[in-house]
């Protein structure tokens, strides 16, 4: 009789701690990979990844491992992990991301110059393809760029400043005199021959306004920037060490984004390029899936409460008339 | 990885999409015995398509001095190299390749062997120009081999390959080969400078331009093409070792079209360096005064053969291919075929139209020494 009893009440135990563990977001078996998106009051640290705010969020390492799904790849990661933070304050919501890079790439003007970035790729809860989306799962993808901040911080990384000893007498409709610097010295007639910047290649334009592409990607090579950016960021190299800020507005009001919304909960995944090792495109260090959790204004946070406490009395009295009903049969018997 | 068919090689082999021949095909045949080295091609090219920022290394078209010469520095002997000895089993009829291509030896994790350059290979496109003689104090210069004084000019554009290995390695698929014509292309909006097509075109035909931080190449001057007129580069040549035309798919060859006669029926114009793979599609008259085994490599095993009927050609034996030489040489329109009528050669253009009429032997004509209508003595007088 004891041993029923006590099978009882085991049962009963793990269907509480069952219902505990969704609330909490963790499920057996499943890569308990998580991270809360902290609030705070008043503007974020969107462009310092020094600020004292980022004191205030839980970090998170995350394990890389080398890009090996899609060809060309990395099969060994660059570093082994990255350590995660995120802000918000109700409206906003900042990342940073930092990772040892010995070295700081930030140029793309020579032919073997390949730049330091970092991703996040945001999605919905239902798990799509890892990496990239897959079709008809689009997924949200927002990389910084090493030299796309350069470009903004420093003015454009002309020809001039790779090559110092070049020399040109004149370019086709170009105004002004050598070295005729970009964008000035090139007035519309004169971009022909500058054909990225002439059809609105965002890699092509000298003028920059976010070191943060905003793009969207349906699986492997389908990477696309949006027409809409509205990520910005910034990162900081030093002693060895990448800090990047990637900020975003929760609701961007862009049907491209991966809409976030307070007591949300999503998937995001993080990617990180070094340009020394020749990392472009799909040769790149990746983790895998980490679960986003926005938590939610405080009336939602009084429901987080109540509703585990509704289930939990609702399993202790199924389990109680369990038990009654099955203790009294026994009787009868 | 998908098999595919590539007659150059006279077997299958690996690439990475399935064969998807284009309904026509641009196809141009250089004939290297005529190359001056002039280099008004190059510069045809580079006044219409890279004078611009970024692009002042770049050249679509180039002609380097073999067997010094290269640009990018040392693209062939490179590849070569990293690909390693391979063999021609020429025991059957034709021709088979039986070492591995570029696709087949991709290291692990890559989709073609390649390499990049360095921006400093670009610096010289000319080098190796006068280096072909022996020097006259050999200390002073940095190639000393000794070698017989032989060279040759060696006219290069992007090769509108039927497996592209710029296309095949660019994973967003930026690259395409346009169905109407086979030209080969960047989408200069797609493209996002990965630069893994100027690692894998083993001929180093795909560039990096340092401004817009993208990759470009050679378009074949498709606006000339879609009005049946030749790339630029074919125009502007002086020696007019160019010949333009479309070819028909392997197995499909019309003697009456002026490139397949030459390729395909009396396979005088041969690919350059087909064992790598990419069944190319600029092909090249061999030089008749190189050492066989030089051309061999370069051209595959069908280069003694070729130098054989191109001296043929000389001594009048070969009536039809003088036709095209000449042909060629008299006019800018895309010849889709061509006839013998009598001594005369005629061409036809892309409609069906006659284009051009030339006469197989230039009638001499010898005038007396003195004119004595005026009363001089000529200076010329055939």
């Amino acid at each position: 009789m004891k041993a029923f009893k006590l099978r009882w009440l085991v049962l009963v135990a793990l269907a509480v701690l069952s219902i505990g563990f969704v609330q909490a977001g963790i499920s057996l078996g499943q890569e308990a990979l998580f991270l809360r998106s902290v609030e705070v009051e008043g503007e974020l640290p969107v462009t310092d990844p020094a600020s004292l705010s980022w004191e205030e969020a839980n970090e998170v390492t995350v394990p890389l491992s080398g890009q090996t799904l899609a060809l060309p790849n990395r099969p060994q990661p660059f570093a082994n992990s990255v350590q995660v933070r995120t802000l918000h304050n109700g409206t906003h919501i900042v990342f940073r991301v930092s990772w040892p890079d010995a070295t700081q790439d930030n140029r793309t003007t020579g032919l073997s110059e390949f730049r330091d970035a970092t991703a996040l790729l945001l999605a919905s809860s239902d798990l799509p393809g890892i990496c990239m989306g897959s079709r008809g799962q689009r997924v949200h993808i927002v990389q910084w760029k090493a030299d796309w901040q350069a470009d903004i911080e420093e003015g454009f990384h002309d020809l001039q400043d790779t090559f110092p000893n070049f020399w040109v007498d004149l370019y086709p409709f170009a105004v002004g005199d050598p070295p005729y610097r970009l964008p000035e010295a090139f007035p519309e007639g004169a971009r022909d021959l500058l054909v990225g910047w002439a059809v609105g290649n965002p890699f092509s334009e000298p003028l920059k306004i976010t070191a943060v592409e905003d793009a969207v990607a349906e699986g492997f090579g389908s990477i696309t920037t949006q027409e809409r950016q509205d990520a910005l960021g910034r990162g900081v190299w030093a002693n060895g060490r990448w800090s990047v800020t990637i900020a975003r507005q929760l609701n961007t009001g862009d049907p491209q984004d991966q809409s976030l919304g307070l007591g949300g909960r999503y998937n995001f995944a993080l990617a990180v390029w070094d340009g020394s090792s020749g990392d472009v495109g799909a040769r790149k260090s990746v983790s895998s899936w980490i679960t986003l959790d926005i938590p939610g204004p405080p009336p939602f946070a009084a429901l987080d409460i109540l509703v585990p406490v509704v289930l939990i009395i609702l399993a202790a009295m199924a389990a109680y008339l369990l038990i009654r009903s099955t203790w009294q049969r026994r009787k009868r018997d | 990885m998908p098999t595919v068919r590539n007659w150059q090689l006279g077997r299958e082999m690996d690439y990475i999409y399935d064969e998807s021949r284009p309904d026509r095909q641009v196809s141009s045949v250089f004939d290297i015995n005529k190359c001056i080295a002039c280099q008004t091609c190059t510069m045809s090219c580079k006044a219409i398509w890279t004078s611009g920022k970024g692009q002042e290394y770049m050249f679509w078209n180039s002609v380097e001095t073999k067997p010094w010469g290269s640009y990018p520095l040392g693209w062939d002997v490179k590849i070569l190299d990293m690909l390693g000895p391979q063999r021609w089993d020429t025991s059957g009829p034709s021709a088979v390749y039986e070492g591995k291509t570029v696709f087949e030896a991709a290291p692990e994790g890559e989709r073609v062997l390649g390499y990049l350059p360095e921006n400093e290979d670009y610096a010289n496109p000319n080098r190796g120009e006068d280096e072909t003689s022996e020097p006259i104090d050999p200390s002073k210069f940095h190639l000393q081999d000794l070698h017989a004084i032989w060279n040759f000019y060696l006219a290069r554009i992007c090769m509108h390959c039927t497996y592209p290995a710029c296309l095949a390695s660019c994973p967003r698929k930026a690259i395409y080969k346009r169905k109407e014509d086979g030209i080969v292309l960047i989408d200069q909006e797609r493209c996002r400078g990965y630069r893994e097509c100027v690692r894998a075109c083993p001929y180093k035909r795909v560039l990096y331009n340092h401004v817009t931080r993208i990759s470009e190449k050679c378009i074949f001057c498709y606006p000339a093409v879609e009005k049946g007129i030749w790339p630029r580069c074919m125009r502007n040549c002086i020696g007019k070792i160019r010949m333009v035309g479309y070819i028909s798919p392997p197995g499909e060859a019309d003697p009456e079209n002026p490139i397949d006669y030459l390729v395909y029926v009396k396979k005088l114009a041969l690919p350059l360096y087909p064992q790598l793979g990419l069944e190319p599609n600029i092909y090249y008259v061999p030089p008749i005064h190189v050492p066989p085994e030089f051309n061999r490599q370069m051209f595959g095993p069908g280069a003694d053969e070729a130098v054989e009927t191109y001296k043929r050609i000389r001594t009048g034996q070969e009536p039809e291919l003088r036709a095209i030489l000449l042909l060629n040489t008299s006019t800018n329109k895309i010849l889709t075929k061509f006839r013998l009528e009598g001594d005369e050669a005629v061409g036809f253009d892309v409609n069906g139209q006659e284009a051009v009429r030339v006469m197989l032997v230039e009638k001499e004509i010898v005038r007396p020494y003195r004119d004595d209508t005026v009363g001089v003595y000529r200076h010329n007088i055939t």
